[in-house]
């Protein structure tokens, strides 16, 4: 394999692992996210190694720049201020270590040892973004639309649950209650 | 070009990995959220690599529409989130227990 | 053919209808439909006779639906139409249409007037399916069947306990027979692999050859004794008189007892290859009608009287059957249920016209007793003079039709065993004397309650003396049915059955020649005497009898004590099984079973309990979980795609994890 692509790979590997890393044990909700974001743009780059350059700007453009702001923005919105929940007891750490590493461990063996996954596929970038554009339009244009009617219903839905309660609706439950 | 696939796998186990860990060990309601996006990440990861792997296109589509959801899935918890907070005052995920015994 | 389940379906449906619809229905439309029932099957009967009659007796046999197809096991509903069925059902279709036509007067003003009707037409309907089913069983159907209605007849009235007893006790009894009929209808299904009559009458001196026709006879004979009220389980019959008098006269003494007789002569052949059985039956039979005739004589409620009569007369036809004279055995089975039902019902006119007279006059004395009755005579002509033709008829006077029917049986006796002869030379002198005794006390002595009761006694309806006047032709015309000789009319029944009765017949024939004038005459002699006997003691208010008893006391306290069978049947049976039951009650079925059920119940309670503490109530504990589950999903996956080593692996992994979570997830106080 070639020595770049394994170089660059490993330094973005690094990089992610340690956001990753960093964003769970962080004691600052801001901290964390900001982590995530560092994540997010080193396995971008992964993506790009792995031939899927409309998967990396993808990424970068939804994950870092629009869900990881909604989450700075809640974090703000709701104005914490320092957590004193990091890690708490010791047993619960060695449990949950002993069921990720499980996991983990499990899931890296099948990926290297299961059936024929090389270490390394050779050849051109077979794809360009318009395939991507067709297939959308055509094989897949049903779970496009399905995506965009899950839209909004999520759009819908998130404005009738974060809605602050309306006074006729609070009048009523205090009736009822008493 | 070479894609190191068997490593992306690795790399995509090891996320997934700090994700559960996350999940299971953190207390702040966004944290724990933001863990979970990190194991949707992952698994993005994974599906991008077998799709190298069988020069098959089907992988990235995955991935769009996984995005398309994560976002979607994030903008209602989100809401979720806001609304718990109104009512607890607090966004510890142990105090949203009204299910116990 | 079909005519043939018609004939059963008339009678069933009707009672359908009454039992549906019947308190709808007045007095009137409930007899007419219940009599026109039994009425349609008689004719059909005739219509069947005349048929089977053109075809010269052969069998045939009436398909009908198949009742169980299990392997080898072919059960079919189907029925066999052949003279001596026919015989039967023209009997219990006749005298039971007579019989019905008695009852609608005599059960007049009954609040369950329907009920009465719709359970005696589905007594006539299951009868009519026990003699003409062509295999055991569907014969096992009606045998239940009429078993089942006689229980609810007897219990008729219900505000009576003493009925429910006795009811409960026939149908007690009974089951212990019905055991043997089941036994020995396995053997034969084993022995002949089909159930059928025409099959095993035609295939029994081949299947039976090596034996084994000892076993099936014995048990069948066990179940005749059952139905049949022979010793020892005849207990029931005496206490079935609880129900009204046209029960007893139908069920009791002219259809549903004689199904054993009919039972052993239609397993003629099975019989005939058993010889020690038939005369175990023969000897049976002779105990029994020794045995009732001395009860009946000590007996004071007129029903009684003739209870015991019938399980005597009963017991003569299984002589009849043991000494190998089928027909003779069907021929005073026929005779008995003309004479023994106009008995029957000419008591129930007295005890009606006794109860009425003793209600008018403000008393309440037993209208049953015959120490309250005397010098009815006078009052109620026709039912006296019907009485006494039966009485006559049953003692064996000549001429008459149990004369005929008593001397074959005695002649086919004397043909095997002089000594058994004599004994049932006994039997019919103490018959004669019994029966004259009864109707002296009844019809021909000093009115015993005095003119208030007597000149309150009025003849009964027209609607109970036609009846009577029917049978009491029908008693001394009966004879016609078999006269002995071979003049040109003579032994009609003989040549009727002799189709079905052939083959068993000619493997009985035996025993020495016998000069049956002579028989005739000895026992007309022995009739007269009896009669004779009974007027000496009773006649115009001589009390010999009583004198007759304090000399032999011991005698009569047996008698009278009815040899302590039911006080022994009590002490030996009834009450240790009363104490099994109450044991499995308590500790079976309240310690065993509702032990076990609560047992169950509690497990499940502790178990809930326990499992409580597996959900927390956080949402923490809940990812916990997903992620085992995750673990051992993957490490499945990794089983099935990688190999053993790895599923090892996954295992131990998931062990370690679920101790792990189950040590942090154990019950604490604050989870």
């Amino acid at each position: 394999m070639a020595v770049g692509s394994l170089v660059v790979f490993i330094i973005c590997a690094v990089v992610a692992v340690f956001g990753a890393w960093r964003m769970i044990t962080s004691h600052h909700p801001v901290h964390s996210a900001l982590y995530l974001v560092l994540c997010f743009a080193a396995t971008a780059v992964v993506y790009l190694l792995l031939g899927a350059p409309f998967v990396a700007v993808l990424q970068i453009a939804v994950y870092a720049g629009a869900i990881m702001v909604l989450f700075l923005f809640v974090i703000m919105y709701l104005n914490l201020g320092l957590a004193r929940d990091v890690l708490d007891d010791r047993r619960r750490r060695i449990v949950v270590g002993v069921a990720a590493g499980a996991l983990g461990l499990l899931v890296l063996m099948i990926a290297l040892f299961g059936g024929g996954l090389g270490q390394a596929v050779k050849g051109p970038m077979p794809y360009r973004v318009e395939d991507i554009g067709v297939a959308l339009c055509g094989p897949f244009a049903l779970p496009f639309e399905a995506a965009s009617v899950q839209l909004l219903v999520a759009m819908v839905g998130v404005m009738t649950i974060a809605r602050p309660e309306l006074r006729r609706e609070a009048d009523r439950r205090e009736a009822a209650g008493r | 070009m070479t894609s190191p696939i068997g490593p992306a796998l690795a790399l995509s186990a090891v996320l997934f990995a700090c994700g559960v860990a996350g999940v299971l060990l953190r207390r702040n309601i966004l944290v724990v959220y933001m863990s979970i996006e990190l194991m949707l990440n992952a698994a993005n990861l994974a599906f991008v690599a077998f799709s190298r792997l069988h020069s098959a296109l089907d992988g990235q589509l995955f991935v769009f529409f996984s995005l398309t959801v994560a976002a979607a899935e994030v903008a209602v918890g989100l809401g979720i989130v806001v609304a718990v907070y109104r009512k607890l005052q607090s966004v510890d995920v142990d105090r949203v227990n009204l299910l116990r015994n | 053919m079909e005519l043939a389940w018609l004939l059963i379906a008339l009678p069933l449906l009707a009672s359908a209808v009454l039992g549906l619809r019947g308190r709808r229905m007045d007095e009137t439309e409930i007899g007419t439909l219940a009599c026109g029932a039994v009425a349609g099957s008689f004719l059909l009967a005739l219509l069947l006779m005349l048929d089977v009659a053109v075809r010269h007796g052969a069998a045939v046999v009436v398909g009908g639906p198949t009742w169980v197809s299990v392997g080898a096991l072919n059960l079919a509903l189907s029925l066999q139409v052949d003279p001596l069925s026919l015989t039967m059902t023209l009997v219990v279709t006749g005298v039971g249409l007579v019989i019905h036509l008695f009852a609608r007067g005599y059960m007049h003003g009954d609040p369950h007037y329907p009920r009465f009707f719709a359970l005696l037409n589905l007594f006539v309907g299951m009868m009519l399916i026990l003699v003409l089913a062509s295999n055991l069983a569907f014969m096992f159907v009606g045998w239940e069947g009429v078993g089942f209605c006689s229980y609810m007849l007897i219990g008729y009235y219900t505000h009576k306990p003493s009925a429910h007893q006795a009811g409960k006790k026939a149908f007690i009894v009974n089951r212990i027979g019905d055991l043997g009929f089941m036994l020995g209808a396995f053997l034969v299904y084993r022995a002949f692999g089909t159930l059928e009559f025409t099959a095993i009458s035609e295939q029994s001196p081949t299947v039976l050859a090596a034996g084994g026709a000892a076993a099936i006879a014995f048990f069948l004979f066990v179940g005749a004794c059952g139905k049949s009220a022979q010793f020892p389980l005849y207990v029931w019959l005496p206490d079935a008189m609880e129900g009204p008098t046209p029960v007893s006269a139908l069920i009791h003494a002219a259809t549903m007892v004689t199904a054993g007789v009919y039972l052993v002569v239609r397993m003629g052949m099975v019989f005939a290859l058993a010889p020690a059985v038939l005369n175990l039956v023969a000897v049976v039979g002779l105990l029994t009608a020794v045995l009732a005739a001395l009860l009946a004589l000590v007996q004071n409620d007129i029903k009684r009287v003739l209870a015991y009569s019938t399980i005597s007369q009963l017991g003569y036809m299984f002589l009849a059957a043991g000494m190998g004279a089928y027909t003779a055995a069907i021929f005073h089975l026929v005779t008995h249920a003309f004479f023994k039902a106009l008995l029957f019902l000419g008591s129930g006119s007295v005890i009606h016209a006794m109860e009425h007279a003793i209600h008018h006059a403000g008393r309440c004395d037993d209208p049953q007793d015959m120490r309250h009755m005397g010098g009815l005579r006078e009052r109620m002509p026709t039912t006296h003079w019907t009485m006494l033709v039966g009485a006559l008829a049953i003692s064996g006077c000549p001429l008459l039709a149990g004369f005929w029917s008593k001397d074959e049986i005695l002649f086919a006796t004397s043909r095997h065993s002089y000594l058994l002869w004599l004994v049932g030379l006994g039997v019919a002198l103490l018959t004669a004397f019994y029966m004259f005794r009864l109707i002296l006390k009844t019809f021909y002595q000093e009115p015993k309650l005095g003119p208030a009761v007597h000149d309150q006694v009025v003849e009964s309806s027209a609607v109970m003396t036609l009846p009577l006047r029917i049978l009491g032709v029908l008693s001394i015309l009966g004879g016609v049915l078999n006269l002995p000789g071979h003049w040109f009319g003579a032994g009609w029944l003989h040549h009727w059955l002799h189709p079905t009765l052939g083959p068993s017949l000619e493997l009985l024939a035996g025993g020495r020649e016998g000069n049956e004038l002579l028989g005739m005459v000895i026992s007309s002699i022995v009739a007269l005497t009896g009669i004779g006997l009974a007027c000496s003691c009773y006649a115009a208010g001589r009390g010999r009898g009583a004198a007759l008893a304090a000399r032999y006391p011991r005698v009569y306290g047996a008698l009278v004590a009815k040899y302590w069978l039911d006080e022994t049947y009590r002490r030996y049976l009834v009450e240790p099984g009363n104490e099994l039951a109450e044991t499995c009650a308590a500790v079976i079925d309240a310690g065993v079973v509702d032990g076990s059920v609560n047992l169950l119940g509690r497990w499940v309670l502790a178990l809930g309990q326990d499992v409580r503490h597996y959900q927390p109530g956080l949402v923490r504990s809940y990812a916990l979980w997903f992620v085992v589950g995750a673990v051992g999903v993957v490490g499945y996956l990794g089983l099935v795609g990688l190999g053993p080593w790895a599923a090892g692996l996954a295992l131990v992994l998931l062990a370690t994890l679920a101790g792990a979570v189950a040590w942090v997830v154990r019950p604490r106080n604050e989870g």
